[in-house]
């Protein structure tokens, strides 16, 4: 499987659960969800600075789709991180002492993904699942949710994640 | 109106301040840099720049002043009225500077708020959240911002995150918010928007638009003024970086107070949503309890935010006396602004007439400034701290207002100059320190006057308050207009003493000062004055200084001019100080030294003196008239307002450093009751101002007796040059015969005689000729490749070098002026000879001068050019040369080979002008005198 692919694939996935999480907590914001996502996915459209230098609040206000793309996002690549030093820390010791790799397995620490990216994303161990939610909840309240919409954005979006959209 | 119960904001915070100073301080700033860029212009452009030093160097040498340099030399009248007419030329550059720099400025503020509402059209036409228009729709109308005045609404989905307001400066505002607001159904929503309302209603659009096209106009209006110079090969890089450093530095301190400023529209927006929907919803949507702590770097570059950190807004909000008027940083920028206005001010005035009355353009720039920009900040600032029951503590605005415009002058952006200009920093630290001094000064007296509108509290009307405003304004330019002449006087460039006995006391602005004691008068309840106290104690010290006045006055009578102008001097010392020692009492008491009662006192006993001894003038039989009443009482009343603006500086920075009672709300006008503490020891006073009086009327005048400063002589020709036909013809023993080695560097030396003064000796070189006697055999006729060569060269000169019996040469040049644009050097040699000087030397120098058309030597090209000789010795001959430079700047300029023979003597002059034509008349002259001191072997004729 290429990088791409599984890109593509972390992306369909965030993409999904925050669309669930919007879906929760903020059914108005559904008008402008795909609007949101298109700028999200964009690099080139993330980088056009807003207007709003003139008499300001000075505070940014961000919607709710758009905190649950970012956190659930970077939810994801802390847990791939958290695997891929994991995955570096066996293949170190298994060069040191010699030994035979193990067979695959579920993909606990998500280090290995399977051949088939969808399979691998949508098929996330239990463990993976609540790390992926602590993370997920812990940004959320970063970007500005309270804790407890923090929470509930957490559920929905990885909810979808594990059950699947509806 | 009121606010909720929730708020800690007064109902008088929901006023909307005014800001005229604030677009006051932006025009001011801009037409500054403006004007420096006009400046620089002129300088970096050398056509202009050169045609300057020229007129400036002509000058000098016209008037024998300044030559090498130094501070002393601009200042002389003579040279101001020389090179007023190249001054103006670039005073109007100066002023197109300034007008293009502003008509800019104008374009971005209209251009910049059009963009914003250009790159939001695209969500105008969108209904997103159909409920928030509704909402918005009825806060507007609360507020009473409909109509004309009521902003338009406009939800804009991502990537607008920040809500904002913008609009033109006379259109409708349109209020932006983003979708995540417009669908909040909690309080934030009416939070934010009462906030932007809060900037509709103080007209901040219009502000806003003002200060953000700062950083856009002086940049690019800096860097287009060095362009000349920027494209220029071979530009000084020191002097181009120094200008770049400074234009830099200016340009991020404008940048800083721009960002302050609009910081400080920020927390009045807050301050006015809080009072009307409350702090607490203001509070929650600033998340200040969420903010992560500031770095290092985050403290650095928040200076230049617009919106102060979410934390500071919230401990602002909760600080009922909290207020950003009249703070440090405030008095920092009106500082700052007020300070290169002043000096760019005084570069316009100075060059558009010099001559005339220029000292006070920059005392009314910066008066004006520092009064309306200060005192109605300084007044809220009072307000606010009475309010709260706090003592404002003066000394940090008082001393930001120095500093700032000490930058200010440190700063304003100085010409790329093309030329070599002496260093002057030594001017320029003494002009920034009592520049420092005079705006320390004015900025207590802001404050003085600041206390007092304050004290009135809301009693006062809009009206009063302006004319307080503008009392305090008129005591600034008072005080600021003497720094100039201050300055110069420090310099060396006149007496100081002479100045302030005789210059000060007739110059009108002074009196200006009277405003503060009227306003001191307008501020006191009449009711609340005691008058008895006020005025008898004041009173009893001015009985003891007349006493002393008029016992001067009737022990020394004026017999003579010199015995007159010191008896006045006397009594005008004895009035000063019956004030000065009423002022130091209150000083003694430190919240009395500042309150206007103590001055008011001082200038009554100024008065009442100045007023006895010119009782006891007029009953002696003296004339008396408006200058002798300005002499025995304008004088020491003009003393002592600065003595009192200068005490009252003082004590405002002392009284700070102390501890003292803390001011109570409600509490009756602070002068009263210092005056009434005052009064408690009156005898201290009294015999204070009887010693001083005494030690004045009997020891002298302190510092000396003065006598009137006469004006300088102006020159309006260059100086008399010796006649060459009066000075002293060839002694007879020497005539018809060789000259001696001795004689000839005599002779030579003679040029000195006619040369102005701005020509100086270089050196005199004698030789004695070869041995031999043979006669000169004619030079060879040159080849056409060898002819310029021999030119160059004076092979036809050098052909007579074996008959040679000594040579002497006397060398000249012009004095470095202060421009050294333009140079010119002399060469006098006088040569003698075995045999007289046959005609065929000077025919085979024509025969080399027209065989060479140009040639070039050392980068430089020649072209000679034959010119007529004048009139002298047995034959003259002369030939021109044109020389040029090439290269970015040009240099051009003459020599002119002029040779006379004589007998047996030849004289051949050299005339090098670099830069500046030929002085015929000195070369003439020149040749004169030398020629007169050569023996003659035949009568005189002339011949090419």
């Amino acid at each position: 499987m290429s990088g791409t692919d599984f890109e593509a694939a972390r992306v369909a996935l965030v993409v999904a659960g925050a669309r669930r999480a919007v879906q929760v907590l903020a059914p108005d914001e559904a008008e402008v969800f795909d609007e949101v996502v298109d700028r999200w996915r964009s690099p080139a459209r993330r980088r056009v600075v807003a207007p709003g230098r003139a008499v300001g609040f000075g505070i940014d206000a961000l919607l709710v789709g758009e905190i649950a793309l970012q956190a659930l996002s970077a939810g994801f690549a802390e847990v791939l991180a958290v695997g891929t030093v994991a995955g570096g820390r066996r293949w170190w010791r298994r060069r040191r002492t010699g030994a035979a790799p193990p067979p695959p397995e579920d993909g606990a620490d998500g280090s290995t993904p399977p051949e088939d990216p969808d399979r691998q994303l949508s098929t996330l161990s239990p463990a993976v699942l609540a790390r992926l939610r602590e993370a997920t909840a812990r940004h959320a309240v970063t970007l500005g949710l309270p804790p407890d919409r923090a929470a509930l954005l957490a559920d929905a979006a990885v909810g979808a994640l594990h059950c699947g959209p509806e | 109106m009121s606010g909720p119960p929730d708020s800690p904001v007064p109902a008088t915070a929901l006023r909307p301040a005014s800001l005229i100073w604030l677009y006051g301080l932006i025009v001011a700033l801009v037409a500054s840099v403006g004007a420096a860029a006009g400046s620089i212009f002129f300088d970096s452009h050398w056509p202009l720049a050169l045609s300057y030093g020229r007129a400036v160097t002509a000058c000098e040498r016209a008037l024998g002043i300044a030559v090498g340099g130094g501070s002393a030399g601009p200042v002389d009248l003579g040279f101001l009225r020389c090179v007023a007419d190249t001054q103006r030329g670039r005073a109007w550059v100066m002023t197109a500077g300034a007008a293009a720099v502003l008509l800019g400025f104008a374009a971005v503020v209209a251009v910049v708020p059009r963009w914003d509402r250009w790159r939001v059209r695209r969500y105008a036409g969108r209904l997103l959240a159909p409920a928030a228009y509704d909402r918005f729709a009825a806060l507007c109308a609360a507020r009473g911002l409909t109509g004309r005045r009521g902003p338009v609404l406009v939800v804009a989905p991502p990537p607008v995150r920040q809500p904002f307001t913008t609009g033109t400066v006379r259109g409708r505002p349109v209020v932006v918010l983003p979708l995540a607001v417009a669908l909040d159904r909690s309080r934030r929503f009416d939070a934010v928007v009462h906030h932007e309302l809060a900037h509709v209603a103080a007209r901040d659009v219009a502000w806003v638009a003002v200060a953000r096209g700062l950083a856009w106009v002086l940049v690019p209006a800096l860097l287009a003024a060095n362009a000349p110079t920027l494209w220029t090969p071979g530009a000084d890089l020191l002097i181009l970086g120094e200008s770049t450093g400074r234009a830099a530095v200016l340009a991020l301190l404008a940048a800083c107070l721009a960002a302050a400023l609009l910081r400080m529209r920020e927390r009045h927006a807050d301050r006015v949503a809080a009072a009307w929907a409350g702090a607490a919803p203001l509070v929650a949507a600033l998340g200040a309890d969420r903010t992560s702590p500031v770095g290092r770097w985050g403290r650095l570059t928040s200076v230049l935010a617009r919106h102060p950190r979410p934390a500071q807004r919230v401990a602002s909000l909760r600080r009922a006396e909290a207020t950003s008027d009249g703070t440090a940083g405030q008095a920092g920028a009106v500082g700052l602004v007020a300070g290169l206005s002043m000096v760019l001010g005084h570069q316009l005035a100075q060059q558009f007439d010099a001559t005339g009355e220029m000292w006070v353009a920059p005392g009314v720039v910066g008066g004006v400034l520092l009064g309306l920009g200060l005192t109605p900040g300084f007044a809220r600032h009072a307000r606010s701290a009475r309010r709260g029951g706090a003592a404002a503590r003066w000394w940090r605005p008082v001393l930001a207002a120095a500093a700032g415009a000490a930058g200010g002058r440190l700063l304003a952006p100085t010409a790329v100059v093309g030329l070599p200009v002496p260093p002057s920093s030594d001017y320029g630290l003494v002009a920034t320190v009592v520049g420092a001094v005079a705006v320390a000064a004015a900025a207590a007296t802001c404050v003085v006057v600041a206390r007092l509108v304050a004290a009135r509290g809301t009693r006062s009307g809009p009206r009063w308050r302006a004319a307080m405003y503008a009392a305090a304004a008129a005591v600034a330019v008072a005080l600021l207009w003497p720094v100039p002449p201050v300055v110069v006087s420090l310099n060396g460039g006149s007496s100081l003493r002479g100045w302030w006995v005789y210059a000060l006391p007739a110059a009108p602005w002074p009196y200006l000062a009277a405003a503060l004691p009227v306003a001191a008068v307008l501020a006191v309840r009449v009711r609340a004055f005691r008058w008895q106290a006020a005025v008898w104690t004041p009173a009893a010290v001015t009985a003891v200084g007349a006493a002393a006045a008029l016992l001067y006055l009737w022990t020394h009578p004026p017999r003579t001019l010199d015995g007159t102008l010191r008896s006045l001097q006397v009594v005008q010392s004895v009035a000063l100080t019956v004030g000065g020692v009423i002022v130091a009492a209150g000083l003694r008491r430190r919240s009395a030294a500042t309150s206007p009662s103590a001055v008011l006192g001082g200038a009554l006993a100024v008065l009442g003196t100045g007023l006895a001894a010119l009782a006891y003038w007029a009953a002696a039989g003296f004339a008396v008239g408006p200058v002798t009443v300005r002499t025995f009482v304008g004088a020491p009343l003009v003393w002592f307002g600065y003595l009192a603006a200068a005490v009252t500086a003082l004590a405002v920075l002392a009284e700070d450093a102390t501890p003292r009672r803390t001011a109570q709300p409600g509490a009756g006008p602070a002068p009263v009751g210092a005056v009434r503490a005052w009064l408690r020891a009156p005898a201290a006073p009294i015999g204070a101002a009887a010693l001083a009086c005494a030690a004045v009327t009997v020891l002298g005048v302190p510092g000396g007796y003065t006598a009137p400063v006469t004006a300088p002589t102006v020159r309006s020709g260059p100086p008399t040059r010796p006649d060459p036909t009066a000075l002293a013809s060839p002694t007879p023993a020497t005539a018809g015969r060789p000259l001696g080695p001795a004689e000839v560097a005599q002779v030579a030396a003679l040029t000195a005689d006619v040369l102005p003064r701005y020509w100086q000796p270089h050196a005199t070189r004698t030789r004695p000729g070869p041995p031999s006697r043979a006669t000169p055999a004619l030079p060879e006729p040159p080849s056409r490749a060898g002819r310029c060569a021999a030119f160059a060269e004076d092979r036809a000169l050098h052909a007579w070098d074996p008959s040679q019996r000594a040579t002497a040469t006397a060398s000249y040049e012009t004095r470095p002026a202060t421009m050294n644009v333009s140079r010119s050097l002399l060469f006098v040699t006088v040569s003698t000879y075995a045999h007289p000087v046959a005609p065929s030397l000077f025919t085979a120098a024509e025969a080399d001068r027209a065989a060479c058309p140009s040639y070039e030597l050392s980068g430089i090209r020649f072209t000679p050019r034959p010119a007529a000789a004048p009139t002298l010795g047995d034959q003259a001959w002369r030939a021109d040369v044109a020389t040029l430079i090439n290269g970015p700047r040009p240099i051009s300029g003459t020599m002119t080979h002029l040779m006379v023979r004589r007998g047996h003597h030849l004289v051949k002059i050299t005339f090098t002008a670099i830069m500046e034509p030929v002085d015929e008349t000195l070369l003439h002259q020149a040749t004169a005198r030398v020629v007169a001191a050569l023996p003659a072997a035949r009568p005189i004729r002339s011949q090419r």
